[in-house]
């Protein structure tokens, strides 16, 4: 790139420098059907779901729950916090957890971990491949999961998406370089991956030599984990809005090194899973409440939305829970008999709704 | 550090805010005009010869100063929205006229003057019935006009050309018209500048120039204001065809000729000339001084062209040209300059604050955030909106000032009952009872206006001295914010920002420089005065409990400083409170000696920051769009009551922000405490147990003056 371009683009907010955000339009026209949906379980945190044998389960903190008997409490505990859990075609699940180990519970390999390893530190997503093996997305080379907003913030495309045989624990890079993969599902011979700070799907193709290929992009919104429906739709869940004005933070260096030095990533100017928990976060002006009420429609640091994709992995319809609501930062969601299951992570819901009429 | 302190004082003494200032001015329709004028000056200078000298000057000016008449003329009738292109017949008719009644009728001057006079403005009266009163398109009718005179013009040619070519006059009176000199200037320069400085006045000064302008700028709305519109296009005709007959009559005493070619074309050189100058093509913009920087430049081009020696035909080409081009920058220059100033106006300033005492609900601090707001009692819900200042009267009956410019008062005792107590107008905001129970109200957008207890408005003030070097007028008063009203009578307010009107306060908070000031009125000479400038958005007043200094807040600087009004500190500035944890509204007497300030926002790590960066914020408000830009968190607010040494005694939060989001006023009244909201759609009432029962504002301030 021509760096004279590059000095009057960032000059006059063009080309690379633009902080053009796609609208929540189309196939994203907002809706409320979110916050319409019933609420199945309320902890603190649900992350990620799965659908095992032992019916949908759902990580939050340590431990698995499962969603449809809440009575029974924690179906499995671990040593350390879940970053993310997938079902499995034998039946069990695979828990990925935050220092890197996998471990299996039900199904084949029950009760068997792989041990962790220096290049998978920030597991991000799982999923089942055809032939026995898993899925994994690293989201960062550098940081945590729990640090995503500084990955975010350090403008890193350090993530990588491997292929782990579990018998053995051998692992295979399939592509590196990736901004942030945070969800994956299997398509043919390939992988498609969600990649969070390219707010984008990536197709990885088998073989090395072929480059990851874009099959979606510009999303109005940071995606996530993604599932496939008995009946062959895609969902795919997205944890955070774009705003115009984090976009424009990404491009001032200066101020986001400050921001980053000084100040408490609870009150960053970055997308978060739930706003307004504390006074010091920071507020937009078009966030001021009028008359009492905050306005759906007004900018919002956080947002809930999941997205229903074609098998071309085009959006076609959309579930929203706008800027007043109560479902946001949607992680994780699973199309079950007709029905929409999703963890609200930001506001502690795992709730489900029909979605028959809504998507096709 | 080095570079923190390099920027301090780059945005301190490097004056950004002046650009957008400036552009904002209407004499920046000048500078073209001028600069052009000077280039031409200076081009024709450097490749003429003499071309300063006295003679030629002398020569020139007899030019400009018949050509400056027409075009004075012509952007009158430009002014009231119109084009005149039968100057060039009427001058020329106007010569014919003169000279025939001098040289041939042998009329005296003065008789010869005014009958040239009477015909040329016949003329015009004919075009301002057709296009005034007729209402026909200027443009055609002046068109044909100027086909008809020239035919007429024509006409007396062929039977008297001869004639007063081959007579006589004599007569000092005439020669002294075409060759005087009065102290020095030649009489048609003199007449010029005469016509130009009587044009300025009455265009500027008078009604009837205001009523030209008005019905140029917009014919509908001028219409509509009960401005005779149809006269007052006529009467612009008309003074085009007088003051082109004044022309006519100059040059007929200094040539004495009459020919075909008189006045031909001038009309284009005339239309060139005012636009050149910066008069708008569509009305309602201009001035004479632009009509005279026109006219000298189109004057020495013509002339320097001549002088130049080039082709025949080159000076109306250069004519032409210069039209072309003075067009397009005027179609141009209004929207490239408001283009260029909504860019620019926005000129954040660096404001490093000291750092923010801790309000954890854990921390030991004063500030410690509570959910004591939580359980206050609602007053009005619904049906107001936005009391941002809230009163009590001794009867207890609850006033506020909100949004549709009304003071809503709510009936004591239970302020069930509301009525409009009074329909002020504006956006009123701070308010206070003065002795004889009138409520002085300031109103953003209109300046300090007083309700008496017969419910009679009357105005105070709403001007205050102009800052010697401010580029905007200082002098009005944009943004009238709260008051309070000292033991002699004298009334103390603020005024938030000069640069923007209520509808923009927000902007002044990305710009973080001192816009605000302290205004005293004096209601026993009618007297305004600023007292205080350069203040961070200054918000609350108040009187301390002695009388003797006052408080105020400022909101950006998140700091309340007191300014003495008597005593050994007179007329010092002292920080009360320097470091509050958020942004401070109004202040307020409270009981037991305390006062009580509104916090409408908390203040976030990351707009602090920003504070220090105003690069960076500038670049935010030119590429962000304004609902998305970062902004202090008023969606939490507190009160917070401090002593007369500024020690904190508590905080009141509203930590959900259910129904006090951003709370900008609270008044102390018998023990309880009533919160007010410029955004909010209620009145928060809420007892406070250590207060005195009995305390009433009314009574703290004129309980013993009465």
């Amino acid at each position: 790139m021509n760096p004279l371009r590059q000095a009057m683009d960032r000059w006059l907010g063009r080309g690379e420098a633009s902080i053009t955000v796609p609208p929540m339009d189309g196939a994203f026209r907002p809706n409320d059907l979110l916050d319409s949906a019933s609420t199945i379980l309320q902890m603190p945190a649900p992350d990620c779901l799965a659908q095992t044998a032992q019916g949908v389960l759902v990580s939050a903190g340590r431990s698995l729950f499962s969603v449809g008997n809440p009575i029974g409490g924690g179906v499995w505990s671990f040593d350390a916090e879940i970053a993310a859990v997938t079902g499995l075609p034998d039946g069990g699940a695979a828990v990925g957890l935050v220092d890197g180990r996998i471990a299996f519970v039900g199904g084949r390999h029950g009760g068997s971990t792989i041990a962790a390893s220096p290049e998978i530190n920030c597991i991000t997503a799982l999923a089942p491949a055809r032939d026995g093996a898993l899925l994994v997305a690293n989201g960062s080379a550098s940081n945590g999961p729990a640090d995503w907003k500084r990955d975010l913030m350090e403008k890193n495309a350090s993530g990588s998406v491997w292929r782990i045989k579990p018998a053995g624990g051998s692992r295979a890079l399939l592509a590196g370089d990736l901004a942030y993969p945070y969800g994956l599902l299997e398509e043919g011979e390939s992988v498609i991956v969600s990649e969070s700070w390219r707010s984008a799907l990536t197709r990885i193709a088998p073989g090395a030599a072929s480059r990851p290929e874009t099959v979606l992009e510009n999303l109005p919104a940071y995606p996530s984990r993604l599932s496939r429906g008995a009946d062959g739709t895609i969902w795919l869940a997205l944890f955070a809005p774009r705003s115009q004005l984090v976009e424009f933070i990404l491009r001032e260096d200066r101020y986001r090194r400050g921001m980053m030095r000084r100040i408490d990533p609870d009150h960053w100017v970055a997308p978060c899973l739930r706003t307004g928990l504390s006074p010091q976060e920071p507020t937009q002006q078009g966030s001021v409440k009028q008359l009492g009420v905050v306005k759906p429609w007004s900018p919002s640091r956080s947002y809930g939305l999941a997205a229903c994709l074609d098998r071309a992995f085009l959006p076609t319809a959309s579930f929203h829970s706008r800027a007043n609501g109560q479902r946001h930062g949607v992680t994780s969601c699973l199309a079950i008999d007709g029905r929409l299951y999703f963890c609200a992570k930001g506001d502690g819901i795992v709730a489900s709704l029909p979605y028959a009429g809504s998507a096709p | 550090m080095v570079a923190e302190t390099l920027t301090r004082l780059r945005y301190r003494y490097v004056p950004d805010h002046l650009v957008g200032e400036v552009l904002g001015r209407r004499w920046m329709d000048n500078v073209i005009p001028v600069f052009l004028l000077v280039a031409v000056i200076a081009f024709l200078t450097g490749s003429i010869p003499n071309f300063l000298a006295a003679g030629n000057l002398a020569d020139t000016s007899r030019q400009i100063g018949e050509f400056g008449l027409v075009v004075i003329g012509m952007t009158v009738v430009m002014l009231a929205g119109g084009i005149d292109l039968s100057v060039g017949s009427n001058f020329a008719l106007a010569n014919i006229t003169a000279l025939a009644l001098i040289n041939v009728a042998k009329w005296s001057v003065t008789a010869s003057v005014a009958a040239t006079l009477g015909v040329a403005g016949l003329v015009g009266l004919m075009n301002g019935l057709l296009i005034g009163y007729l209402r026909l398109r200027a443009f055609l009718t002046t068109l044909v006009t100027l086909t008809l005179i020239r035919a007429i013009v024509t006409f007396l040619l062929q039977q008297y050309q001869v004639q007063i070519a081959s007579s006589d006059v004599d007569s000092e009176a005439w020669d002294f018209i075409g060759t005087g000199s009065v102290a020095g200037v030649p009489l048609s320069f003199a007449v010029l500048l005469v016509t130009a400085i009587a044009g300025h006045v009455i265009l500027t000064r008078l009604r009837v120039g205001w009523r030209i302008m008005a019905v140029g700028g917009s014919r509908r709305s001028a219409y509509n204001a009960g401005i005779p519109v149809r006269r007052t296009v006529c009467l612009s005709y008309v003074v085009s065809g007088l003051l082109t007959g004044l022309a006519g009559t100059l040059y007929a005493a200094r040539l004495s000729g009459a020919g075909p070619d008189t006045g031909l074309g001038l009309e284009l050189a005339v239309v060139t000339a005012a636009v050149l100058g910066g008069n708008s093509v569509g009305g309602g913009r201009g001035s004479i001084g632009k009509a005279i920087v026109g006219a000298v430049i189109v004057s020495l081009l013509t002339n320097g062209v001549v002088r130049l020696g080039l082709q025949n035909g080159a000076s109306a080409m250069v004519v032409g040209i210069v039209l072309l081009l003075a067009i397009a920058i005027d179609v141009r220059w209004n929207k490239w300059r408001g283009k260029l100033q909504a860019k620019v106006y926005v000129s954040p300033a660096y404001l490093a604050l000291p750092p923010v005492p801790p309000i954890d609900s854990r921390s030991s601090s004063p500030y410690a955030m509570n959910d004591r707001l939580h359980d206050v009692e609602i007053i009005g819900l619904g049906e107001i909106d936005g009391p941002e200042d809230v009163i009590l009267d001794e009867d207890d009956n609850l006033y506020c000032s909100v949004r549709q410019g009304d003071i809503i008062r709510f009936l004591a005792p239970d302020h069930k009952r509301r009525e409009v107590y009074a329909h002020v107008g504006g956006r009123p905001l701070g308010m206070a009872f003065d002795k004889d129970g009138g409520l002085v109200v300031c109103i953003a957008g209109m300046g300090l206006y007083r309700v008496d207890s017969s419910r009679g408005i009357q105005k105070m003030t709403a001007e205050t001295n102009r800052s010697r070097f401010s580029i905007i007028d200082d002098s009005r008063m944009r943004l009238a914010d709260d008051l309070d009203i000292a033991a002699d009578g004298k009334v103390y307010f603020s005024e938030a920002t000069i640069r923007y009107g209520f509808e923009e306060w927000v902007v002044d908070s990305v710009e973080g420089r001192g816009n605000g000031r302290i205004i005293r009125y004096d209601p026993a000479t009618g007297t305004t005065r600023t007292v205080l400038r350069h203040l961070l958005f200054a918000n609350g007043i108040c009187m301390a409990h002695d009388n003797r200094s006052l408080l105020f807040a400022e909101t950006w600087g998140c700091r309340v400083s007191r300014y003495w009004l008597e005593g050994p500190k007179k007329g010092a500035t002292e920080i009360v409170i320097a470091n509050l944890p958020g942004y401070p509204d109004n202040i307020n007497r409270g009981s037991r000696g305390a006062y009580w300030v509104a916090l409408a926002g908390t203040r976030t790590p990351t707009y602090d920051l920003a504070m220090t960066m105003p690069a960076f914020r500038r670049r935010m408000a030119r590429r962000v769009a304004g609902d998305e830009w970062m902004f202090p968190n008023v969606n939490t607010g507190c009160v917070v009551r401090f002593d007369e040494s500024g020690r904190i005694l508590e905080s009141l939060w509203d930590l959900k922000g259910r129904n006090h989001p951003a709370i900008t006023s609270m008044r102390e009244h018998r023990g309880h405490l009533y919160l007010g909201g410029v955004t909010n759609n209620r009145i928060g009432r809420i007892g406070i147990p250590d207060a005195d029962p009995e305390w009433t504002g009314p009574a703290s301030y004129w309980g013993d003056r009465r």
